[in-house]
C-alpha cells in the first residue's frame, strides 16, 4: 500500500513537472527533457505488460492534452511499455527477478538500471520525433533532436534516481 | 477456429499494443483533420482553464516587457488619432463616413499557452466561439504576426503559429516589393525563413518583412521580421532568406484576432476565376 502511494506521488510530481516545466522550457538545439518514460520504467516487476501499456497510454493522453501533441506522447509511451519486458528479459539475473524488489537504482544497481533505460529511452525518443516531424527530408533535424534530448533526459533520470537513492539511504 | 484462437493468444501482447497505437494515431489524425473538434487539446474548456492557471503563474515574469511593448503600441496609435493632426485648410474638408468602409476589426485576446519547443507549435488564446471566433482568422501581436486560428472551442481557441512546419504565410519584403512565403525550420523560435523570392531581386540585409493581404486575411503591412541573412538556394534561381521575427514568441502574452469583413467577398469573387485560367 505504501509503495502504491509512493508511486502515485512520483507519478503526479513527474507529470506536473513534464507538463508545466519541461514541456515549456526550450534549451536550444532541440533539447527537451522527457521524464515520463522513467515512471513506466519504475513500475513494479510483477505488473503485466497489459497494465504497463494501459498506464502508459493514460499518462500519455494526459500529457498530450496539456501540450497539444495529440497522441504522440501516448504512442511513444505505449511503445516504451511494450518493450520494457523485452529488455528486462535480456538483462534478467540468473535467479530471475525478486518480486519484492523494484526496478530502480537502489534495488537493482546503476549498471542494470541504465543499461536498460538507455536503449529504451533512445527508442522512445526516436519514435516520438519521427512521428512528430514525419518528414524524412528533415532527417538531420530529427537526429539532432534525438541526440540532445537523450542527453538531457538521461541526465534528469540519473538525478532523479540519485535523489531517491539519497532519500532512502537517509531513512 | 482453433488456429485463430491460438494465434490470438500467441500474439495477444502485440495485438493490444497495436490497438493502443491505432488509438493514438486516430487521435492524432482527428486533431489534424477536424478543426472543429477541440477534444483533448488545450482549447477544450478544462485544459484551457488549467493553462490559464499556469499562465497566471508565468505572467508576472514577463509583465514589464509586455507593458513596454503595449505602451509603444499605444503611443504609435495615439499619433494616428484625429486630435493630433493640425488641420491646415479649414472649413473645406467634409468628412464623409460612407467613403471609407471598415475592412478589419480586432478582438483582443490573452495568450494562455505559448509553448515554442515543439516542431509544430500551437498557442492557446482565451477567446472562442462565444466571441465569434472562427477558424482561419488571422492573429497578430503588438509587434508582429502570430498565425491563424486553427481550432475554436467555447471559450478558448488554438492558434496555428508561424512556428509550424506548413504555415506558408504570404509575405512581402518591403521596398523591393518581392513576395515570398514564410516557413519555419523548427529549431529557432527567433528566426524564420522566407522562400520563393527570385535571386535577381535585390534583398538588402535589414530590410523589413511584412504581411500581404493576398487572401484578405491579414491587414497589409503587419510586421513579420527583418532580413538577417540571405543565401542562394541550390539548383534554383531563388534566395533562401533568414529573417528574425519582430515578435518574441517565447514571452508573448497578448494578441489580437483580426476580423476581416472582406475575406468572404474576396473568396467568392476569386472563385469565379475559371479553372483553366489558373493552371499554367
Amino acid at each position: 500500500m505504501r509503495s502504491i502511494i509512493a508511486y502515485l506521488g512520483y507519478g503526479v510530481t513527474v507529470l506536473l513537472l513534464q507538463a508545466f516545466l519541461f514541456n515549456q522550457v526550450g534549451m536550444g538545439w532541440g533539447a527537451q527533457i522527457f521524464a515520463l518514460p522513467l515512471l513506466i520504467m519504475m513500475l513494479p516487476f510483477t505488473l503485466s505488460v497489459f497494465w504497463l501499456m494501459l498506464i502508459a497510454f493514460l499518462l500519455g493522453i494526459i500529457i498530450d492534452s496539456l501540450s497539444n501533441t495529440y497522441g504522440l506522447h501516448a504512442s511513444a509511451l505505449v511503445l516504451f511499455a511494450y518493450l520494457r519486458p523485452v529488455f528486462f528479459g535480456i538483462f534478467c539475473p540468473r535467479e530471475g527477478y525478486d518480486p519484492l524488489k523494484s526496478p530502480n537504482v537502489q534495488d537493482m544497481g546503476f549498471a542494470w538500471f541504465f543499461i536498460i533505460y538507455a536503449p529504451l529511452l533512445f527508442i522512445y525518443l526516436t519514435w516520438f520525433y519521427l512521428l512528430e516531424i514525419f518528414r524524412f527530408s528533415e532527417g538531420l533535424f530529427i537526429l539532432r533532436n534525438i541526440a540532445t534530448s537523450f542527453v538531457v533526459s538521461f541526465g534528469v533520470a540519473v538525478l532523479f534516481q540519485l535523489s531517491l537513492y539519497k532519500m532512502n539511504v537517509r531513512k | 477456429m482453433q488456429n485463430l484462437f491460438s494465434f490470438l493468444k500467441r500474439f495477444q501482447v502485440f495485438l493490444v499494443f497495436f490497438a493502443f497505437q491505432i488509438l493514438c494515431f486516430s487521435l492524432y489524425i482527428q486533431f489534424v483533420s477536424y478543426p472543429s473538434s477541440v477534444f483533448l487539446s488545450t482549447a477544450s474548456s478544462f485544459n484551457g482553464a488549467v493553462s490559464s492557471w499556469t499562465n497566471a503563474i508565468k505572467e508576472p515574469f514577463n509583465i514589464k516587457e509586455n507593458n513596454a511593448v503595449l505602451r509603444a503600441e499605444n503611443a504609435a496609435l495615439r499619433k494616428l488619432l484625429g486630435g493630433n493632426k493640425y488641420q491646415a485648410i479649414r472649413n473645406t474638408t467634409v468628412v464623409d463616413d460612407s467613403v471609407k468602409h471598415l475592412k478589419f476589426s480586432y478582438i483582443p485576446a490573452e495568450v494562455v499557452n505559448n509553448n515554442v519547443t515543439r516542431r509544430n507549435n500551437y498557442f492557446t488564446i482565451d477567446v472562442g466561439a462565444l466571441q465569434q471566433v472562427v477558424p482561419g482568422m488571422a492573429v497578430i501581436t503588438p509587434r508582429g504576426v502570430l498565425g491563424t486560428v486553427f481550432k475554436v472551442g467555447k471559450r478558448f481557441s488554438l492558434v496555428k503559429t508561424v512556428l509550424t512546419q506548413d504555415i506558408n504565410l504570404d509575405v512581402m519584403i518591403e521596398k523591393s516589393g518581392a513576395k515570398g512565403i514564410l516557413k519555419w525550420l523548427g529549431s529557432d523560435p527567433l528566426r524564420g525563413t522566407v522562400t520563393g523570392v527570385p535571386d535577381d531581386l535585390k534583398v538588402p540585409i535589414g530590410s523589413k518583412v511584412s504581411t500581404l493581404d493576398v487572401s484578405g486575411m491579414f491587414p497589409k503591412g503587419i510586421a513579420v521580421g527583418t532580413v538577417e541573412k540571405i543565401t542562394k538556394m541550390e539548383n534554383q534561381p531563388l534566395w533562401n532568406i533568414t529573417i528574425r521575427f519582430s515578435e518574441d514568441y517565447r514571452t508573448l502574452q497578448g494578441a489580437y484576432l483580426v476580423k476581416s469583413f472582406i475575406k468572404n467577398e474576396l473568396k467568392e469573387m476569386e472563385s469565379n476565376v475559371p479553372k483553366e485560367a489558373t493552371t499554367p
